[in-house]
């Protein structure tokens, strides 16, 4: 993303700046505290600087930097033996800098220089966070005196506030010494949090005095309202609210429960930050841990929570991870490092002993239990325990329906550890950002390559050269003697010179087979960039309609042309808006199927070519009102018999809607049609598949490349066309019998003369088969695809313009704009 | 009437790009800046700004300093927006017990210009809930 000019202006000023002060810092390096200070800053504001404007390389680089000065910091780390690291990392951020400035490009950190640095961090030991920064001086006040004297007041009056006495005469004070928030939660309506606030307030007045911490009374009062109040707020992200989480760690304060108050705090300020994935993800984790503490109503609940680091192992449930003690944690870990399994069973507890004792005997057999939580709102009380076993799931189902046949113990048994992620085993290959003019240029460069290649290829193949030596050869006879030992010697040569040519030829063939496919890799990205506007629409249709839909996602790692990406990002939204707006039916006509609709969006990769379908569940396509809107419309004769497919292809037609009323979202004169269109554009296909109140399924089949397309070429008029390979069903000869399908002459089609038939090729159209008649049927050969021409664009019958090898332009034919 | 923001952080930079993320929002105006905690008190006692956008690292006086002392004083709301203060962290924490409404992280462009938006979103949401505002539509 190239910077904005005015930013890049700033940016660059600033950063000189802090290299530079680095620079001078390091070159005279000092262990006092103020020089470290102003070098971790410089480092900081790099790497903030860099984060802003995306520069990962240079973000990383400084990071590390500021990790070591954090140490320096700490006292852990002396600047001196720090430097020679740091001035590396200051030359590597002022090369990255230029880099970004001068070609937008992202320099990867070099490797050294990090490992420098790491070098300087202790084994083991990354602090992740800059330590506590130091506390400024305290600043001397004018009011000293006065202020002390204010203190003394409100140390005196601390019981009758904890008690929730109102103290006007302290609110008129403070405000007037121009302590506005202290006054403000004096006037506050008295409560624990109130109380908790003003302890805090009491605490720093006393600190910025420079007096001893006044010892002040715990409060008295009932926590278990606010906790109550809580557990019930809402978490999602509309309706959060972290304010009374941090009402409720400030009533903790006030009671001097400082665990259960950090615990709040932390809850807080996940709540606070919810947007933020990290924060979702925490707060989705331990979510049932809380909920469990919270209930309880005491604060004692909540000690520890929030207290085990924010980071819990990927492999654990999500409620477990959260609830597990650190023991049992480290065991489950364990259990599944030796390859056990870890199960979810849920059982019903306080039931008969008997069945009691045939539950424990089949968990002894069966593992060890690593923990348990109660069902939220269960009753009888039903538990979730986790389970860790060396038996699969089949041993351990048969030997829980000998120890509970009558299932009235064990309502579940399932496997709970999520798969390892083998994503992260894989080895981080370092990335560098290329502006995309520079990528476009290599392609363009490859493709002009690969046709020059081309050309010399079937130059070296042409058979008027065979001919012209077999010409030369009968020539050496007719001439005999010494003409015709020279003529020998210099076809030998010439023909050596082929050989050497032929060989250079098929290195060079494979060596441009090798480009394409590195090429590709540089056009190519995942779909999934194509699906992020997905979810949006998606809800705002669903809301605006007052459906619930679910959107689900899959494949979106599957690569495509990164020309495609720009050409089907529209039409994919159109389909899935379509989908959610025909396709579900409207709220409480879903009949026996659940109420919550799913419209699913999934990539495939097939051999050299992408599936995406996108299906929903809804009410499927109405054959009887489709035929009946084409009939009204003109599209097909009334009566007309359709079959199936014939009756979708009438969905692609231009403007045609089944929907008498226009809605906002997807009625706006887009139909399938430019859906259609477009994937055909794309190079592709679209067909429909639909099943009355089962739902409707569009499949749309993309070339994994835009660029080179596999076609067979066929002739008319003294000129060849190309027909997309993969729409080819078959190619009949002149005479054979094309089965009764629809039956087109090429040359009809293209307005040229009537030409004797040499051959038939059978088309695959959503429409329904059709069999081309062409003049003759030459080979199948990789097209290079070049942009149409406006002109020509607008002709149905046409999809692109391809180049041969010699350089000779072919129009690529769309089979689904020829004949009807 | 639009709310007087302050920006208190050390980078011209990142004050640049925060001024332009406040500006997207019709419900704030940004009434001043400032570099460092000193100042920024000072700022905040001339403008009296209903919002605070503070930034945690700076010199001469950091961002915990400063919360300290307008714990006690004032004025209206302070919203940290650092990158020093990662979620659950000490920083964060200890700035939630000084008042502080909330953390957020620094606009970063590291994905793309839609990441930088949706951070400049988040960061806008968090300043609507600080002060009591509904959602921007």
């Amino acid at each position: 993303m190239p910077l904005e000019e005015s930013l890049r202006a700033e940016f660059a000023a600033e950063t000189e700046e802090h290299l530079d002060a680095i620079e001078a810092g390091l070159n005279a390096p000092s262990e006092a505290r103020s020089a470290i200070d102003a070098l971790f800053r410089a480092f900081h504001s790099l790497k903030g600087m860099s984060d802003a404007v995306g520069a990962a390389g240079m973000k990383a680089l400084a990071h590390r930097a500021e990790d070591a000065l954090g140490l320096a910091r700490q006292g852990k780390l002396s600047v001196a033996r720090a430097a020679p690291a740091l001035l590396q990392a200051g030359d590597a951020l002022r090369l990255a800098r230029q880099a970004l400035l001068a070609r937008d490009e992202d320099l990867a950190p070099p490797p050294a220089v990090l490992a420098a640095l790491s070098a300087l961090l202790e084994p083991g030991q990354a602090p992740a966070e800059a330590p506590p920064p130091p506390q400024a001086a305290p600043v001397p006040d004018a009011l000293d005196p006065l202020l002390a004297t204010l203190l003394s007041m409100l140390v005196e009056a601390a019981p009758g506030l904890a008690a929730g006495r109102s103290e006007p005469e302290l609110v008129a004070a403070c405000a007037e010494m121009g302590l506005h928030r202290l006054s403000a939660q004096l006037d506050a309506p008295p409560g624990l949090p109130r109380t908790g606030r003003l302890w805090r307030m009491i605490a720093l007045l006393a600190e910025q005095l420079g007096e001893p911490m006044p010892a002040l009374p715990r409060a008295m009062g009932d926590v278990a309202p606010l906790l109550a109040a809580l557990a019930a707020a809402p978490h999602d992200a509309a309706t959060h609210d972290a304010a009374l989480a941090g009402d409720a760690a400030d009533a903790a304060h006030a009671l001097g429960e400082t665990e259960a108050e950090l615990a709040l705090r932390r809850l807080q300020d996940l709540r606070a930050r919810l947007p933020d994935a990290d924060a979702a993800s925490a707060l989705a984790r331990h979510e049932p841990a809380w909920a469990l503490a919270l209930r309880d109503g005491s604060l004692a609940a909540l000690r520890g929570l929030g207290l085990d680091s924010l980071a819990t192992d990927a492999r654990l449930p999500a409620d477990f991870a959260a609830a597990l003690s650190p023991s049992a944690t480290r065991r489950a870990l364990a259990a599944l490092a030796a390859g056990q399994m870890l199960y979810r069973v849920r059982a019903i507890t306080g039931g008969a002993p008997e069945d009691e004792a045939a539950l424990e005997f089949w968990l002894r057999g069966a593992g060890e239990v690593l923990g348990s939580i109660l069902v939220p709102g269960s009753k009888p009380p039903q538990l979730d325990l986790l389970l860790a076993s060396a038996t699969a799931e089949d041993g351990l189902r048969a030997a829980l329906a000998l120890a509970d046949p009558d299932k009235r113990h064990v309502l579940s048994l399932a496997p709970a550890a999520a798969a390892t992620p083998a994503v992260l085993m894989a080895p981080v290959v370092p990335s560098l950002r290329v502006r995309q003019d520079v990528v476009d240029n290599i392609i363009t460069l490859a493709a002009e390559m690969r046709a020059a290649a081309a050309a010399l290829s079937e130059a070296l193949r042409d058979p008027s050269m065979a001919a012209a030596m077999a010409a030369i050869s009968a020539m050496e006879h007719r001439l005999g003697g010494s003409a015709a030992r020279q003529l020998a010697a210099a076809t030998g040569q010439i023909n050596a010179l082929r050989n050497r040519m032929s060989g250079a030829d098929s290195r060079l063939g494979l060596s441009m087979r090798q480009l394409d496919e590195a090429v590709l890799e540089l056009r190519v990205v995942p779909v999934g960039t194509l699906f992020q506007r997905l979810p949006r629409a998606v809800r705002s249709v669903a809301d605006g309609a007052g459906k619930p839909v679910r959107l689900e996602l899959a494949g979106e790692d599957v690569r495509i042309d990164r020309s495609l990406i720009e050409l089907l990002a529209d039409p994919l939204l159109h389909l899935v808006r379509n989908a959610v707006d025909h396709g579900i039916e409207p709220a409480g006509g879903r009949g026996a199927k659940p109420a919550e609709a799913v419209v699913r969006v999934a990539a495939e990769r097939l051999p050299g070519q992408v599936q995406i379908i996108v299906s929903d569940d809804g009410g499927g396509i109405d054959a009887t009102r489709v035929r009946r809107v084409a009939e009204a419309r003109g599209l097909i004769a009334p009566g007309t018999m359709l079959s199936e497919a014939a009756t979708h292809a009438l969905l692609l037609r231009a403007g045609f809607s089944t929907r008498t009323e226009i809605t906002d979202v997807s009625g706006r004169g887009v139909g399938l049609d430019v859906v259609h269109d477009a994937v055909r554009r794309a190079g592709g296909h679209m067909s429909i598949a639909s099943q009355m109140g089962q739902g409707t399924a569009f499949t749309l089949t993309l070339p994994t490349s835009a660029a080179i397309q596999p076609v067979l070429l066929v002739e008319a008029g003294g000129h060849p066309y190309a027909v997309p390979a993969g729409r080819v069903v078959s190619v009949l000869g002149a005479e054979e019998d094309a089965g009764g399908l629809p039956m087109l002459a090429l040359e009809a089609a293209l307005g040229l003369p009537w030409a004797p038939c040499g051959g038939v090729v059978v088309l695959e159209r959503p429409a329904g088969p059709l069999a081309l008649r062409v003049a003759r049927v030459t080979r199948r050969t990789d097209l290079l695809l070049r942009p149409l021409h406006p002109g020509l664009a607008a002709r149905p019958g046409l999809a692109a313009v391809g180049m041969l090898g010699s350089g000779e332009p072919v129009l690529v034919l769309e089979p689904d704009g020829l004949g009807g | 009437m639009a709310a007087g923001v302050l920006i208190i952080d050390d980078s011209p930079t990142m004050r640049r790009i925060l001024r332009e993320i406040i500006a997207e929002d019709d419900a704030f105006a940004v009434l001043g800046e400032a570099a460092d905690g000193e100042a920024g008190l000072a700022a905040m006692a001339r403008l009296q700004p209903t919002l605070t956008l503070l930034d945690i690292e700076m010199p001469v006086m950091d961002g915990l300093a400063l919360l300290r002392r307008w714990a006690l004083r004032g004025p209206g709301q302070v919203l940290v927006v650092s990158s020093s203060a990662p979620l659950g962290g000490d920083v964060a924490l200890e700035a939630m017990r000084l008042g502080a409404t909330a953390v957020v992280a620094k606009p970063s462009g590291a994905l793309s210009l839609d990441m930088a938006q949706q951070r400049g979103a988040d960061l806008l949401r968090a300043a609507r809930i600080a002060l009591g505002l509904p959602h921007a539509a």
